[in-house]
């Protein structure tokens, strides 16, 4: 509960209308939210979840965003950044109540400066909303996330999101120029959008994942690129999981970038297609010429590790199809067979080098294989240095809550365990660590790194109010 | 006491599934774009439905505004953005408003509403009387007449161009028609308010006094109107008018393709066409409208970005109006710029209420750009 003189002055910075300390309107915020933490809440409803919002307001400006930072800073009252609440990692969860400052009242595309290629939004803009306002000009933010219709450009800077066709346009942090900051004091600080610098250390970089530990994005000066004069899609099938990888490696060295590969082990090649092997689908964008190469190239280097060709109707069906997994159905594996049972997946999504990546892979599975769950696996982002497994773990049918966070906590230390044994394995590549993987950011930092992130914290936020308990701070 | 949700509980496995969903129709619900409570997005209304129906507690007063913050305009359970499960919002909507109505918890206006279509059989409390005191009707309550002109509130006591351009129509075609002297509201009010009986008994009423005109064919000008005739009162509550039901563009085109009206003069102007909810998504007519439009000489027919299946609500519907009136407005705003996008010289559209709405919303807004709001029957009537 926050002080009556605390929720009267949050009136005064906000308006009456744009704050909440209703009961429904909390647990909507809390478990909503999409981590499978809140899942676990919402498949049990439990109208008291362990953890809850103290209040909800909706700022409309920065400056109001400020004001109500300086204000939680003299109540010592924590502020988690409320987006879309897409995250997976828990990186909303108020796990020591406070304010959720919703900051989808952002929502104002600022300027769309086409010649020199770059848009500056607001935070609370929803990424579909962006998207759809620069294909009026011709243009694309070229990121395309799963969480694309859901979640806002503030969360997914904060969790340096990644998109289908990361491999040719990115991932956020490569896309973004200019960021607008409320600091954890309530300072606004404007990051410029420079094409490029040698000023020291790109500052940008220690908002972009911070999850709001550091401050509040409250706007962002974004690239955009030119709509693709032509997609094309392509499939083969690899004879085993080594031929697709080291197809993936030689053509993310050949110097080209295929917008996207996506590449599925036996498991999901199997339960997604019903064939023996690996499938793979590309996705070709961009002018017709260099496609064209692309296409021909990428086809070559499949043939040389033995691959099938399977043509273009596949990968047509994959792009139209491909955000069907994350609608709720009773067929789908994640939805509760029946009242008071619980079912949930996991998705320790980790990128590792060329060298790591096949022994990191087969480590999960054996994981996996030790709870006797099931795992379908695709690897979706490629570097010319190394590329990201995505697991899809299904847990099976549980029949308390209790018992399913007792076998879901268990299930991310091992894996934890299992990638932090790798050299240049990621604890997590595009979902954010919330507080889930939070907890073990020391063992990936080490020392005396993550001493040094613990001090930048102390001088950035003093008073500990910015989303607590997160990124193991 | 035990508390039941008679209504919800028929719902609650979709509200269940749809509850469980991570939102991903919420950037195309107009009233999640101008409300950011997670609790009006469609999800949010789902959980908060489901709640009802599966822990049976107290409504509280704010479950009551976020329930009734929707126009069930259904965009949200369209194929592109619900593809798997297809949830049908607004009936889920309705239900749990039937479920607050039954606990006596429904929002003041809306009580208002219900005791003026009772008073009034209109959703404006607007003298019986005065129905049709703006209409240059020739022919009232004219038995075993070919066509029964179905006004509707809105176009009545609201936007009577609209009615006087359909009876220009119906005349210049030599149409043997007629309207009902003491027609009464199709009950869509009452239905998106939560008053099933009421609106049950309304419909009795009216398709009583319909069966007794004993005209061969209903045309409705008003898709809200249309929609209950034609689809909801036989789905709902098993009443089958025993005659074939039009929107008056299905008929506009049979009267054009027949040689009864011929569109004899050109309208030079670009023009964009608002599908309205329930003649597109909830009626399935998209392309009436534009076939009639494209036969139009010297017409420049442009598409909005967001269109058919995927066009925005003007923000009017679920009653929507009535219980957040700015909240409306703003949706409607927010479809004009889009409209306005295309800079047409003429925003055309197929409903009354869309007209209304659209311009009411106008005069709150700042627009240097020139143009006119109208209903296809007026153009039509015009270059007749």
């Amino acid at each position: 509960m926050l002080p009556n003189s605390l929720v009267s002055k949050l009136e005064e910075i906000v308006g009456e209308k744009n704050i909440s300390t209703d009961k429904y309107e909390l647990l909507a915020y809390t478990i909503t939210d999409r981590s499978y933490v809140s899942r676990i809440q919402l498949m049990g409803l439990n109208l008291k979840p362990e953890y809850m919002y103290d209040c909800v307001v909706w700022p409309q400006t920065t400056e109001q965003v400020s004001e109500i930072v300086k204000l939680a800073n003299k109540y010592r009252v924590p502020i988690i950044p409320y987006g879309g609440g897409t995250n997976d990692m828990g990186g909303t969860v108020p796990l020591t109540g406070g304010i959720a400052v919703d900051l989808k009242r952002l929502d104002k595309i600022i300027e769309i400066n086409e010649r020199s290629a770059r848009v500056h939004t607001q935070a609370g803009v929803i990424l579909q909303i962006l998207e759809w306002e620069l294909n009026k000009h011709g243009l694309t933010t070229g990121h395309a996330p799963a969480c694309m219709y859901d979640a806002t450009i503030g969360g997914t800077l904060s969790t340096r999101s990644s998109g289908s066709l990361s491999n040719k346009y990115g991932k956020i942090p490569d896309m973004t120029l200019g960021l607008e900051v409320v600091l954890p004091t309530g300072e606004i600080v404007n990051i410029k959008p420079v094409p490029e610098g040698s000023t020291g250390p790109a500052l940008k970089h220690l908002f972009l994942g911070a999850e709001g530990v550091f401050g509040i994005i409250t706007s962002a000066v974004l690239r955009t690129f030119q709509l693709p004069e032509v997609r094309r899609f392509r499939s083969v099938l690899f004879k085993n999981l080594h031929n697709g990888i080291e197809a993936g490696r030689k053509i993310m060295q050949s110097g080209i970038s295929p917008a996207a590969i996506r590449l599925s082990d036996e498991a999901e090649t199997m339960k997604n297609h019903k064939m023996q092997g690996c499938y793979c689908v590309f996705c070709f964008e961009g002018p017709r010429e260099i496609v064209d190469a692309e296409e021909k190239i990428v086809m070559k280097i499949c043939q040389e590790e033995g691959a099938e060709d399977l043509g273009s109707e596949e990968g047509k069906r994959w792009w139209e199809r491909k955000y069907y997994m994350y609608y709720s159905t009773p067929r789908s594996s994640v939805y509760p067979p029946e009242e008071g049972k619980i079912r949930f997946a996991i998705v320790p999504d980790t990128a590792a080098s060329y060298d790591e990546i096949e022994p990191l892979y087969y480590d999960i599975l054996n994981v996996v294989k030790k709870y006797g769950i099931s795992v379908y696996s695709h690897f979706s982002h490629w570097y010319p240095h190394g590329t990201m497994v995505y697991p899809v773990i299904y847990f099976n049918v549980i029949d308390n809550i209790e018992e399913a966070m007792k076998i879901y906590t268990a299930v991310w230390n091992d894996i934890a365990a299992v990638i932090l044994k790798y050299k240049t394995a990621s604890l997590n590549h595009h979902h954010g660590v919330g507080f889930i993987l939070g907890r073990y950011l020391d063992k990936e930092y080490g020392e005396p790194l993550f001493r040094i992130f613990k001090e930048i914290k102390k001088i950035l936020d003093p008073n500990g109010i910015m989303n607590p308990g997160k990124l193991g701070l | 006491m035990v508390i039941m949700y008679m209504h919800m509980e028929k719902m609650k496995e979709k509200a269940w599934i749809c509850s469980l969903c991570p939102k991903l129709c919420r950037h195309v619900c107009p009233v999640a774009q101008v409300l950011e409570s997670e609790l009006d997005t469609p999800n949010g209304k789902a959980l908060l439905a489901y709640i009802l129906a599966k822990n049976n507690v107290e409504i509280t007063p704010s479950m009551v505004t976020h329930l009734y913050n929707c126009t069930t305009c259904g965009i949200c359970g369209t194929e592109k953005w619900c593809p798997i499960e297809r949830i049908d919002m607004p009936a889920i909507i309705r239900a749990a408003r039937a479920d607050i109505v039954d606990a006596g918890k429904a929002p003041r206006k809306i009580v208002e509403l219900e005791n003026m279509m009772r008073e009034n059989k209109n959703p404006y409390g607007m003298p019986r009387e005065n129905r049709f005191s703006q209409i240059r009707v020739h022919v009232k309550d004219k038995k075993d007449s070919e066509v029964l002109y179905f006004v509707g509130c809105t176009a009545a006591y609201k936007r009577p161009e609209i009615p006087n351009a359909v009876v220009k129509i119906l005349e210049t075609g030599k149409i043997d028609y007629t309207i009902m002297g003491d027609e009464i509201c199709c009950g869509k009010p009452l239905v998106d308010a939560g008053y099933i009986e009421s609106a049950k008994d309304n419909a009795n009423e009216l398709v009583g006094a319909i069966e007794r005109m004993h005209s061969n064919t209903i045309v409705a000008s008003c898709p809200s109107c249309y929609y209950m005739l034609k689809t909801y009162y036989p789905k709902e509550f098993g009443i089958k008018l025993g005659i074939e039901i039009f929107h008056i563009t299905e008929y506009l085109e049979q009267l054009l393709e027949k040689g009864k009206i011929k569109i004899a003069k050109p309208y030079d102007k670009k023009v964009i066409y608002h599908d309205p909810c329930y003649l597109g998504r909830h009626s399935g007519i998209y392309d009436v409208p534009r076939r009639i439009i494209g036969n139009i000489n010297q017409i420049n027919l442009v598409e909005s970005f967001f269109s058919k299946d995927n066009a925005h609500c003007c923000g009017r519907g679920g009653d929507f109006r009535i219980t957040a009136p700015d909240a409306s407005l703003e949706i409607a705003k927010n479809r004009l710029k889009e409209l306005l996008e295309n800079e047409p010289d003429t925003i055309i559209t197929t409903c009354p209420g869309c007209k209304d709405q659209f311009i009411d919303a106008l005069e709150k807004m700042e627009s240097s750009k020139k143009f006119k709001i109208e209903d296809l029957c007026e153009v039509i009537a015009y270059l007749l």
